[in-house]
């Protein structure tokens, strides 16, 4: 439960934890949609790079990124596989009914593989490096020109934040739960797949009670403090933007401009 | 101002299973002046966060009615008559809307619209006030239970409102903290008039209060200063110096019958 | 049961992420049968040294021993769970830790976890419910549908069922009324005396400590600031003042009246007794 980075913020003073969240977010996602345009090596060599020089501006240690994307790399492998698999073209090594192997193939693969991880690593540091309120309030603000539509963004925004919140408060109220529980001499992580599911019982009913429960209080929390959904309220937040986050929206062009050539260089 | 006094609740009841013929509070009648601070006891399961409740309008009433400088709570009237009050709740741990101390703090003050410079100073004062100004940046969910006591309350000093209600809200505070913060709270009261309602099972926070209301299973027992409370309800467990002169009273000494505070006792014993 | 803390840090690590040692660098030694309180600010670390105790919180240097078990930062399960076994642990507000569908249920869940036979389950559960003073007309019960004060009990008999040498309890009083707060903690001193375990109680209120612990353990930033007797510390002003604890109400209004007449007690009281005899002899004339 604890190793659950990805989501996680991490108090740091670093280049990249100073930027503002909009430029981070803009240049976060424009970055992965940019992942899907790249089809040769060298142009994943030079993402891959970028990546791991933003990865150390951060000054987090790189243990932190590898164990984010731990708990995921099982499911990165198995969709690497079928690409695998299921593409054909260039040299085939092995042919089984519908499944090849081919160069094609494996090249395929592994596009499919740096594209996870990479889009995992940044995705890590955009949430390591920026508050959630911070990242809350960038949707918001990069979400303002919808309002003119009709669109609820505050809502959004705050519904956004609040499972923010929610997500640690149900760790830390699983993590007490367990606590408990072991206490009392429960053993996690043992026996067989049967006796681990009975032992969940006790764990998700006080979970399940308390979540409803902080729900509810929550609720009237936000009911008392006068929270009204779709109406103006003020930010306590500030985000300003400085040279450096221009600078790092640039960057991402530059890096458009470096997976273009090698796109139509290389081929 | 006007003489009325700020919280008026008339003879209100409340059931929370309306199928069934038991009452969480029956005909509790109560009024508060502005300026003044009320201290509710009773046993577990007395009613006191049912009341609690019914005065935020997160509950309504089942019979009676609840007015707060002169208007009916209702429906209609709820949003704008929660501009005037401020709860901190029984259970720390759900209270809290932000990922940060200081924008849970402010988040109340956001959704009344307060600008931001105005905001910054309000929030700031706030934390100072409850010493937590060093964990503004914190999550609050990583705090002790103290920590986020202080915190809840920090929420509600910043919206500076006329009735503030605190429902078990120091039991996590070591002694000290606690007395400093009840000294603090009857500083606000007078300075700027505010009404405070607090819930609570320690008997030796009464003296910051100016009266008491003792509910036991749903119904008002009394309504009244500490003094005339204690004399009548002789069963109830008193503040330590009362008890002490009871006893003291009972091995023969000299001392006048009546409910005394703490500083009185000191002040008789001491002549 | 002996417990030792030796050079013990310990923080509150989220994967890589780590924070401030929330305890820092403490030796203690609690000898057996003594009843401690452990006050402190909050923040102070109280929870965080209860959870070390058995091995929620594992020290990242230093070793807790329980008896002769120790726990250190690599924690084995095996010994954790042997610890658990020995030291029971009653969290703040246990009661919302309560799951089973009666409380005969969740009475037994800790002692059939630790291996105890069908015939000794049913006596522990028998024999518990009595400690906390409840009666087996309860047992069928749903948990969910008792009072407040009750399910403390239910909770605190689920821990005691499973026959602890060491018991480690944070605020078990906190937000009951007064006669339930202090039934629950005369209760829990009986449970003391008459089964010779090793008590350690979190508690905010100092009246509580000196009626119902013998020796005091003051926490702040992590550190343990002095560790003794009960009479011992409230009887050295200095020593108070410098820790900046409170004081339990007698002593309190015994410093008032001796502020207003300038006039020392031949003895400190901590008692509402001690403070009534006193007067009763003049003390303060
Ligand atoms: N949400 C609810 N649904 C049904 N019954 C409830 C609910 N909340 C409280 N009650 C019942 O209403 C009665 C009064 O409860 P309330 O919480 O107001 O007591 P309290 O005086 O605040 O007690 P405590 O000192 O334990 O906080 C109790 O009998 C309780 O069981
Ligand atoms: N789950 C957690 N994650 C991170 N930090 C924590 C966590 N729990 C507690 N802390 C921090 O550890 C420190 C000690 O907390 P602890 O809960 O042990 O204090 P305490 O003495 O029990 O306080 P209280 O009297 O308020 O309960 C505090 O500064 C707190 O902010
Ligand atoms: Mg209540
Ligand atoms: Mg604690």
């Amino acid at each position: 439960m604890k190793s659950l980075i990805l989501g996680r913020y991490f108090p740091n003073d670093s280049i990249i934890h100073r930027l503002d969240a909009r430029a981070k977010l803009v240049a976060a996602l424009y970055f992965i949609g940019l992942l899907f345009f790249i089809d040769h090596g060298l142009g994943y060599l030079f993402v891959g790079l970028f990546t791991l020089g933003v990865m150390y501006l951060t000054k987090i240690r790189l243990s932190v990124f590898i164990k984010g994307v731990r708990p995921l790399i099982f499911l990165i492998l198995f969709a690497a596989m079928m690409r695998v698999l299921f593409t054909g073209g260039g040299e085939v090594f092995v042919s089984w009914g519908p499944f090849t192997i081919s160069s094609q193939g494996l090249w395929v693969g592994l596009f499919t593989f740096m594209r996870f991880i990479l889009i995992i690593f940044i995705s890590t540091v955009l949430t390591l490096s920026t508050k959630p309120v911070d990242l809350t309030d960038a949707i918001n603000a990069l979400l303002k020109p919808l309002r003119k539509l009709g669109v609820p963004v505050d809502d959004f925004a705050l519904m956004l934040s609040i499972s923010l919140r929610f997500i640690p408060n149900l760790l830390d109220e699983t993590q007490r739960v367990m606590d408990a529980q072991r206490a009392r001499g429960v053993i996690f992580g043992e026996g067989t797949i049967v006796e681990q599911m009975k032992k969940l019982v006790p764990i998700v009913l006080p979970l399940f009670a308390s979540s409803l429960n902080r729900a509810e209080e929550m609720a009237d929390v936000m009911d008392v403090k006068n929270y009204q959904s779709g109406e103006k309220r003020t930010h306590f937040r500030q985000l300003t933007w400085h040279t450096s986050d221009s600078i790092a929206l640039l960057m991402m062009v530059g890096l458009t401009a470096v997976v273009i050539v090698v796109n139509y260089t290389m081929v | 101002m006007t003489d009325q006094p700020l919280l008026s609740v008339c003879d209100i009841s409340f059931r929370y299973d309306i199928t069934q013929d038991v009452y969480a509070l029956s005909a509790i009648s109560f009024d508060l002046n502005r300026g003044e601070s009320l201290a509710v006891i009773g046993d577990n399961g007395s009613g006191k966060s049912t009341l609690a409740r019914l005065l935020t309008g997160l509950l309504s009433p089942e019979k009676g009615a609840i007015y707060l400088d002169g208007v009916e709570l209702n429906e209609g009237s709820k949003k704008m008559l929660r501009r005037q009050m401020g709860i901190v709740f029984q259970n720390p741990d759900n209270q809290f809307i932000a990922t940060s101390v200081e924008d849970d703090v402010a988040f109340g003050l956001e959704n009344l619209n307060i600008p931001y410079e105005q905001m910054r100073s309000r929030v700031d004062e706030a934390l100072e006030l409850v010493d937590m100004y060093e964990y503004r940046t914190k999550d609050p969910s990583q705090l002790s239970g103290g920590q986020k006591q202080r915190v809840a309350l920090a929420g509600v000093l910043a919206l500076k409102p006329e009735l503030m209600i605190f429902d078990e809200a120091f039991v996590m505070l070591d002694p000290m903290s606690r007395r400093s913060i009840l000294e603090t709270l009857r500083r606000i009261q007078s300075e700027l008039n505010v009404s405070i309602i607090s819930i609570t099972h320690d008997r030796d926070e009464i003296e910051f209060f100016d009266s008491l209301l003792v509910l036991n299973q749903g119904e008002r027992v009394m309504r009244g200063k500490p003094a005339e409370v204690f004399k009548q309800m002789s069963s109830l467990k008193p503040p330590f110096a009362e008890q002490l002169r009871r006893d003291l009273v009972d091995a023969g000494m000299d001392l006048p019958d009546y409910y005394m505070s703490e500083s009185e006792l000191v002040d008789t014993l001491c002549k | 049961m002996q417990i030792n803390f030796n050079r013990v840090y310990a923080d509150y690590q989220l994967g890589p992420i780590r924070s401030k040692n929330v305890v820092d660098g403490i030796s203690l030694e609690l000898a057996k049968n003594t009843f401690t309180a452990v006050v402190g600010h909050t923040g102070a670390g109280k929870s965080s040294l209860l959870k070390l105790l058995n091995g929620l919180l594992l020290p990242t240097d230093g070793e807790v021993s329980v008896g002769d078990l120790t726990i250190d930062k690599n924690g084995k399960k095996k010994t954790l769970n042997k610890v658990r076994k020995r030291v029971g642990m009653v969290f703040q507000f246990p009661e919302r830790q309560l799951f089973a569908e009666t409380v005969e249920q969740d009475i037994a869940f800790g002692p059939k976890n630790f291996g105890f036979s069908k015939e000794e389950i049913t006596q522990l559960v028998d024999q518990s419910l009595k400690q906390v003073g409840l009666t087996p007309d309860i047992l069928p019960k749903s948990p969910f549908s008792l009072s407040g004060g009750q399910k403390r009990r239910v909770a605190i008999a689920g821990i005691i069922a499973t026959k602890p040498d060491v018991l480690v309890l944070d605020e078990p009083g906190a937000g009951l009324d007064p006669e339930g707060k202090q039934e629950i903690l005369a209760m829990l001193r009986t449970l003391h005396d008459t089964h010779d375990s090793t008590t350690i109680l979190v508690t905010h209120d100092m009246n509580d400590v000196v009626t119902y612990c013998d020796n005091v353990l003051v926490m702040e930033k992590g550190q343990v600031t002095t560790h003794q007797t009960v009479r011992g510390l409230f009887s050295n002003q200095n020593e108070i003042d410098r820790l900046g604890i409170g004081l339990p109400e007698p002593l309190r209004l015994q410093r008032l009246i001796e502020e207003h007449t300038g006039r020392v007690f031949p003895h400190v009281c901590l008692t509402q007794q001690e403070l009534k005899d006193q007067l009763l002899e003049g003390a303060h004339l």
